[in-house]
């Protein structure tokens, strides 16, 4: 599994919304169309998800996550607010500033797994989250998290 | 035949019925009457042998004598089969466990009731008649008559309420072979009476006489059974074919029974030798022959005790015979009572078999019933008559009380369900049996840091989701776990919400168990959730593949263990 499969340049943006509701609206609102998948109800799991533990996990990043029915291979949409989100209710209390949300379909388990995993471990990196937080566009912070840059 | 035939014709002429019709009757009544006595927890061949007596002689007459004759096969196979599957459950190990407790129980049970009864019936019938004679007789074929046990509806009860353990045992050995006894006692019996009331153009033998046709009767049906039991054996030895080996193992029982018949020797020894030597010498197979023929059974065991109760008359009993019956009747059960006591403590039997086992000797049938009729024969006349109608009042008093009296001993000596498959207990139970209940429940925004501990706590795999308002979301099974180990440093942020999955199927706790197995199977889960009945259902408990056959595996060691517990 390489990122670079996964992520779609079109789905790395700088965000434009400040709050937490507001911003995953902002980055689902990315897959309308596709996949026929219902938007709507993606986005009352993605907030049922956040209201039973925040996915702000800390160091500035959030990674909302969810399994939906009729997702075919996994959707990774990454998103960056420099001026931070201040209403994420991350774990460290930290504003989140790097929001990296992850959907897979229904039945991909370790795919969920493996994913997420893959993407913690590579922000782990504070050099990476620097330069994503100072990402001036969606084609930098393709390249930063593919790994095209950086290396 | 022509006659057979012509008779039956005549028969059902006149109630225009036929005869298939009629067996249907018999078998359905009979099998409506068990089932409505199970009921109200009374065994069902109480219920059989009353609807006997509401159809026959006592009653309706529905059955008629001629009918009842017409259809003696019937029950000469009936106690093939009985005699047959007593056979099987005499293991040799068990003979040479309790070899001698039998024996001991076996004489002082079957002579202590010859001797009070024939006391009892001596000193009531010299008092009323004043005939010294007559009442040693009377009191000596009467006693004698009282030491036989009807293996039938004994074993029936034990069969239906699945017993297993010592009194099980003692009880299946003695019920067959006191008839052996019983033959003697009676042999000896018929000669002095014959010698005391004699002349009379009775056709008394001379005791030597009786002697060596007993030992023909005996030892011709140990050794026919064998050899029987040896070409069966031999014969079965390769098939698989269920089919196959229920014909030759019905061809067998039925060839020794009818041999037996030609040959003059008792048949129930015969079909029970032949049980035996299967059971002891081709194990293997003949678990099969036997399971096979139980299942094959109960049809013919529902008409043979239907017949029984048809051939009771109560109505011709006078006030005489009544009271001699009473007298036999208490003589009997108190002298069963005391010899099979005073057999058990000498033998030093288990406790629940010295308590228990005077209750389950009570019934008397056939054996009893035919050796009145060989007294009636032997005897024409008045004696013979009233030995006929009193054994047959007592056998109508002990054939409704006897198996009520050996459903209350098994449960008391705690044997009942005992002797279980696993293939029962599967029937038996339902998903409320086989399902983990009291798992806990892990809402939905459990870390998996603490899902871990919750597994290493508790012995399900599988543990069920549930929302923040209590309902079942999803469930959680070792896999689900497995995969968070490849990312443990998400282990706090990763919930039971994000791991759980939705099961394919559900049951409720009313499911048979079969049932709920084979959803499981074909779900193809690991898991099958179960709900309460009813409306509101209720997430109730899990199933899954081990704890099936962890429950079966405990509930078969429990019921062993307690076997082993009896002694």
């Amino acid at each position: 599994m390489d990122l670079v499969n996964i992520i779609d340049r079109e789905c790395c943006s700088v965000l434009q919304e400040k709050t937490k509701t507001e911003v995953i609206i902002e980055l689902t609102d990315r897959l309308v169309g596709r996949d026929n998948l219902d938007i709507e109800s993606l986005k009352k799991e993605l907030f049922y998800r956040e209201q039973l533990m925040s996915t702000g996990i800390g160091l500035g990043l959030a990674v909302p996550h969810v399994r939906f029915k009729g997702v075919k291979s996994p959707v990774v949409i990454a998103g960056v607010q420099p001026e931070g989100i201040a209403d994420y209710e991350s774990l460290d209390g930290e504003p989140v500033k790097i929001v990296i949300m992850i959907i897979v379909g229904e039945a991909q388990h370790k795919e969920h797994i493996r994913l997420l995993s893959m993407i913690v471990g590579r922000l782990k990196n504070a050099e990476l989250r620097t330069a994503l937080v100072n990402a001036e566009s969606g084609d930098e912070i393709y390249s930063l998290l593919t790994g095209e840059a950086g290396e | 035949m022509t006659e057979f035939f012509g008779q039956l014709a005549e028969r059902a002429s006149l109630i225009d019925i036929n005869i298939i019709l009629f067996l249907g009757i018999i078998l359905f009544g009979g099998a409506i009457g068990g089932r409505l006595f199970q009921r109200i927890k009374i065994p069902q061949v109480v219920g059989y042998i009353i609807i006997g007596v509401i159809l026959g002689q006592s009653g309706f007459k529905f059955i008629g004598m001629g009918m009842i004759e017409k259809l003696e096969p019937v029950s000469t196979i009936a106690l093939s089969l009985i005699g047959f599957s007593i056979g099987g459950e005499l293991k040799i190990s068990v003979l040479k466990k309790r070899g001698k407790q039998f024996a001991y129980i076996l004489i002082f049970e079957a002579l202590t009731a010859f001797i009070v009864v024939s006391a009892l019936v001596f000193g009531v019938v010299y008092l009323i008649t004043g005939n010294l004679n007559t009442a040693i007789a009377l009191g000596l074929v009467l006693g004698s008559i009282s030491s036989a046990t009807a293996p039938a509806a004994t074993t029936d009860v034990l069969w239906e309420n699945r017993t297993k353990g010592p009194l099980t045992s003692t009880v299946l050995g003695i019920v067959a072979m006191d008839d052996a006894v019983a033959l003697l006692l009676f042999a000896f019996s018929v000669s002095i009476a014959g010698t005391l009331i004699g002349g009379s153009g009775a056709e008394v033998p001379a005791i030597s006489e009786r002697l060596i046709a007993l030992g023909w009767e005996i030892g011709g049906a140990v050794a026919a059974g064998a050899l029987i039991a040896f070409i069966l054996s031999k014969l079965i030895k390769g098939f698989i074919n269920e089919e196959r080996i229920l014909a030759f193992s019905i061809g067998a029982i039925m060839l020794i029974s009818g041999l037996s018949v030609a040959l003059g020797i008792d048949m129930i020894l015969a079909a029970m030798s032949m049980g035996f030597f299967m059971a002891n010498f081709a194990p293997r197979k003949s678990r099969e022959t036997f399971a096979l023929v139980q299942k094959f059974s109960p049809p013919i065991y529902v008409l043979f005790f239907v017949l029984v109760g048809a051939k009771l008359n109560i109505w011709n009993i006078t006030s005489f015979v009544a009271i001699i019956a009473a007298v036999f009747l208490v003589g009997r059960t108190v002298g069963k009572l005391i010899g099979a006591r005073t057999g058990a403590a000498l033998s030093k039997a288990p406790k629940t078999v010295f308590k228990y086992l005077p209750f389950c000797l009570l019934s008397q049938a056939g054996v009893a019933i035919g050796l009145s009729i060989v007294a009636g024969q032997a005897f024409p006349g008045e004696f013979g008559t009233l030995i006929v109608t009193v054994v047959t009042a007592t056998t109508f008093v002990v054939q409704i009380i006897g198996p009520i009296s050996v459903k209350f001993a098994v449960d008391k000596a705690g044997e009942t369900g005992l002797n279980i498959t696993e293939g029962d207990l599967v029937k038996q139970s339902t998903a409320a049996d086989i399902m983990y209940k009291n798992i806990p429940l892990i809402p939905e925004n459990t870390p998996v840091s603490r899902i871990l501990t919750i597994f290493s706590e508790n012995e399900a795999l599988c543990f069920p989701v549930v929302n923040l308002d209590g309902s079942l979301a999803g469930i959680i099974s070792i896999d689900d776990l497995k995969n968070t180990f490849m990312a443990a440093e998400l282990s706090d942020f990763l919930l039971a919400h994000d791991i759980m999955k939705q099961p394919p199927a559900f049951c409720r706790v009313t499911e048979p168990a079969e049932d709920a197995r084979r959803m499981l199977q074909k779900s193809g889960a690991e898991y099958l959730p179960v709900y309460s009945s009813g409306e509101g259902a209720q997430f109730a408990g899990l199933i899954d593949e081990r704890g099936i056959q962890l429950f079966f595996s405990r509930k078969l060691a429990e019921l062993s263990r307690k076997v082993d517990d009896l002694g």
